[in-house]
């Protein structure tokens, strides 16, 4: 219970800190500005087309909440170091584990709470458009969403247990567009180039995360409906998995990481 | 060694950001700029919005054209679009089982929701007449206003003067809405701007050819003008010996023609007029 209390205490802190900077509410603001001026394109004097509004917002969702969690998580240990909170954290009755804990905890719920945000605006114009997908695949693809800020936070994090902050950043957000954008063609790549080449492919295509099988936004901004139960809880397990590999890596980087208030 | 200042967030990521952003705004920009009087005079070179594009994105935006068209394809089969042919893979058996792969085509008014990818290349590259058509047929087809149908059979016309093929297909839509005089006019300029010997692909030529003038034909039937009936079929016929339509028409218009029966297969023609959008079925990554 103290644990919990801890680790509630340090994803706190990670708030008071995205309140200060703000990121949310310009990435917010930009969102509804950008989704605004896609809504008012004249199509052929036609009400109807929505689909591309929706996706177009996705997508920018996607990318924003991504930008969010990498952010987030990349700079805290780095910022704690320098501003000399980690010491006064650890001080307290909070072990490294939990500190991590709270740290993911924190920059993972802020990012999703944003990205919910950046939900609630694209499905709004959706609606005043016309076309919106049914609450439970919009659930559905929230959850996945979810699951996917929950991996990129937790590798992120694991990243910057060992490296700068800019670094573990260029590399989660790397690491985040592979994921998203490549991995579901690799197996493919890996299969045409063969030899050495193939072999590394192939390995890379089941030792990184796929987080295209956490995507669901073909299903809501075509109206496909909920997926199969099966294979969406097989995905949420997936980006469950992930997170805790991505915990697990950062508490062994970390655990007797020597820590200096110069950041060094 | 000293760790350099933690990273600035958002700012880290503004140019990027700014980049999208500003795309976005530009593209919207571009697309409203569609609507408006074209800043450059038909005939005398790119039509305004691909102007304004040309100077922003340069040859980039042939590149975001030719995606936009293959998103408006995508569209159509309910987001569901071309894949490499089918190979073992647990992760994309997953996704296939999570995502949907059916093959399903938009009907009606849903067509619309393609629109504003087909209107978005249009306006980055207005040089391929393929485009347009698919866009005018689309636009009529779910249900625009006459109006704006007719908008774009003009800017289509303004990109691709010589190009018979748009007079033709705005031909069989004028049919469609009665102006059987347009129509006439429409054929006739079809006819006129018919490529003699540069067609890319001579046989569909040939085929369109017979095409605009067994409905010339058909047209002069209705009128009760026999012999530039005849004329008309002997024309379809030339392109395209056999052509049913016009050897129908050839033997109506041989006993003094038959306007009614004429007036039944012209619309019935422009009725039929097939969709520009041809899908193989093995090239889709779904299953029917």
């Amino acid at each position: 219970m103290r644990a919990m209390r801890g680790v509630a205490m340090v994803a706190g802190t990670v708030w008071v800190e995205g309140f200060r900077r703000k990121d949310a509410y310009v990435l917010w603001v930009l969102l509804a500005a950008l989704l605004g001026v896609l809504a008012g394109v004249e199509v052929y004097g036609l009400a109807r087309p929505a689909r591309y509004v929706v996706d177009a917002g996705l997508l920018i969702t996607w990318v924003f909440s991504g930008v969010l969690v990498v952010t987030l998580s990349g700079r805290q240990i780095a910022a704690d170091e320098t501003s000399g909170m980690v010491f006064a954290l650890l001080s307290k009755p909070l072990g490294r584990g939990a500190y991590l804990a709270g740290k993911w905890l924190g920059a993972w719920s802020m990012a999703l709470a944003a990205t919910l945000l950046f939900y609630a605006v694209v499905a709004g114009m959706g609606a005043v458009r016309g076309g919106v997908s049914g609450p439970a695949v919009w659930g559905q693809a929230i959850a996945l969403h979810a699951a996917a800020l929950g991996i990129v936070g937790a590798l992120t994090l694991a990243l910057a247990t060992r490296l700068t902050a800019g670094a573990a950043m260029t590399l989660g957000a790397l690491l985040a567009v592979v994921g998203f954008a490549l991995m579901p063609t690799l197996g493919a790549r890996a299969a045409e180039a063969g030899g050495p080449a193939g072999a590394v492919l192939t390995a890379a295509h089941f030792a990184l995360p796929h987080l295209e099988l956490l995507d669901l936004r073909r299903r809501v901004v075509h109206a496909w409906g909920p997926s199969p139960w099966g294979p969406w809880l097989a995905s949420l397990a997936y980006g469950i998995g992930w997170t805790a590999l991505g915990l697990l890596l950062a508490w062994l980087g970390f655990r007797r990481r020597p820590l200096r208030q110069d950041g060094s | 060694m000293r760790r350099p200042a933690p990273g600035r967030s958002v700012g880290d990521a503004a140019a990027p950001l700014l980049a999208v952003a500003l795309w976005i705004l530009l593209f919207s920009a571009a697309c409203l700029l569609h609507a408006a009087r074209p800043l450059v005079p038909a005939g005398t070179g790119p039509t305004g919005e691909a102007g304004v594009l040309d100077r922003t994105l340069g040859a980039l935006r042939f590149l975001v054209a030719e995606r936009a068209t293959v998103a408006a394809d995508v569209y159509y089969h309910g987001g569901v679009g071309h894949a490499a042919a089918p190979r073992r893979d647990p992760f994309r058996a997953w996704s296939e089982r999570l995502d949907p792969v059916r093959h399903v085509h938009l009907h009606g008014a849903e067509a619309a929701e393609m629109l504003p990818w087909l209107r978005a290349a249009t306006a980055l590259d207005a040089g391929d007449v393929e485009t347009w058509l698919l866009t005018a047929y689309w636009v009529e087809r779910v249900g625009a206003e006459a109006g704006e149908v007719e908008g774009v059979y003009r800017r289509a016309r303004q990109a691709h003067p010589r190009n018979y093929r748009v007079p033709q297909q705005q031909a069989f839509h004028r049919l469609r809405t009665g102006d059987w005089d347009g129509a006439e006019t429409l054929l006739r300029l079809a006819l006129r701007l018919w490529p003699q010997g540069e067609e890319d692909d001579p046989d569909h030529a040939l085929r369109d050819r017979a095409h605009v003038a067994s409905a010339l034909g058909l047209l002069r039937e209705v009128a009760g003008d026999a012999a530039a009936a005849e004329a008309g079929y002997r024309e379809a016929l030339a392109a395209r010996p056999g052509h049913e339509t016009a050897a129908e028409g050839l033997r109506r218009a041989a006993q003094g023609g038959d306007p009614v029966e004429a007036r039944r297969v012209l619309r019935r023609l422009a009725a039929e007029e097939p969709a520009p959008h041809a899908c193989d079925h093995h090239d889709h990554h779904h299953h029917h």
